[in-house]
């Protein structure tokens, strides 16, 4: 169950894209005199299925400044494994789900391949 | 060649210190304990893994290239990385579950 | 190359100080616990400048356990602020 390497290497690439990004829009906010942070824990129910994909997402909202993980609950009777995240710039709730469901996309076409990756992704989690 | 080296390696030496110092003005700057958590994986997943590429390519000028030393670069970025993001994921786990002070503006909050 | 060395340098001390000011100002666990990741980082990164300086052959190893091990302060400190509960 080892993903192909190829497809880690295009997944690594953008997380260090994301990571650059995020570190630049919070030095460049903390530098300038007007502070526009306002927290936001929100939760998100996941596509992911195993352990491997749930932690690697865990992980990767982490990774990037301006998230982090702040617990997951694992999957009981029929809601979706969840996991919470606190945002430094959550104003707006829907942007900060969207941009998780995209990091979600790409860690599935990654783990599953391009086809039944945008499959999972396809509706609400369940 | 080793001019164009040396400016490679102070660019990153110097491009991640900065990270290191921006995630620690942003940790002067917010409010609460879970964002000053948030705000130091700038300072872990960019600026400790530009450091540590630097000073490998001013290893390679100095003392020649082998794969051994390549394979500890590897290592040492991809530890700062994951190593960092899970400490960080059981930091902030602790820190809510402690009941730290949370920043009034937090909204919404899902985990209330 | 000691210019770019001492720069470095300069940077991160600054950045271990205004931790250090962040931890004076407010006292709470979590940013205590936050502040001392960011210190510990610092101090590689300074130790490894200044082993840059001195042309050491150790430095990738130092910086491969220094990434390794880092992670044991962190969990430590992630138990005490929840008093060893899990």
């Amino acid at each position: 169950m080892i993903p192909n390497p190829l497809r880690v290497g295009v997944y690594a690439g953008w997380l260090a894209g994301e990571v650059i990004r995020g570190a630049l829009r919070i030095g460049v906010d903390v530098i300038t005199p007007n502070l526009r942070m306002s927290p936001a824990i929100v939760a998100l129910p996941l596509h992911c299925e195993t352990d491997l994909e749930i932690s690697t997402m865990a992980s990767s909202i982490t990774i990037t400044p301006g998230t982090i993980t702040l617990g997951i609950a694992p999957r009981t009777g029929d809601s979706p494994p969840t996991l919470y995240v606190h945002a430094l710039y959550g104003e707006d709730r829907d942007s900060v789900i969207e941009d998780l469901r995209d990091m979600e996309r790409r860690l599935l076409v990654m783990t599953r391949g391009r086809r039944s990756g945008e499959q999972a992704m396809e509706g609400e989690p369940s | 060649m080793t001019l164009l080296l040396t400016i490679l390696t102070g660019v990153l030496c110097i491009g991640g210190a900065i990270f290191v110092l921006l995630s620690a003005i942003a940790m002067l700057r917010s409010r609460d304990g879970l964002s000053r958590i948030n705000v130091l994986s700038s300072a872990t997943g960019m600026g400790l893994p530009w450091i540590a590429t630097g000073v490998y390519i001013q290893h390679v000028v100095v003392h020649g290239f082998d794969v051994i030393t390549l394979i500890k670069l590897l290592v040492a970025i991809a530890g700062f990385i994951i190593m960092s993001s899970v400490a960080s994921n059981a930091l902030g786990r602790a820190a809510y579950r402690s009941g730290a002070p949370l920043d009034p503006a937090t909204d919404p909050n899902e985990l209330a | 190359m000691t210019v770019i060395v001492w720069t470095t340098v300069v940077i991160l001390l600054l950045a271990a100080v205004l931790g250090l000011v962040r931890v004076m100002l407010s006292r709470d666990d979590a940013s205590v616990a936050a502040v001392s990741d960011l210190v510990y980082f610092c101090a590689v990164g300074i130790f490894l400048m200044v082993g840059l300086n001195a042309e050491s052959i150790v430095l990738l190893d130092v910086a491969s356990l220094a990434a390794l091990v880092g992670i044991l302060a962190t969990v430590s400190l992630a138990r005490i602020l929840t008093r060893g509960r899990r």
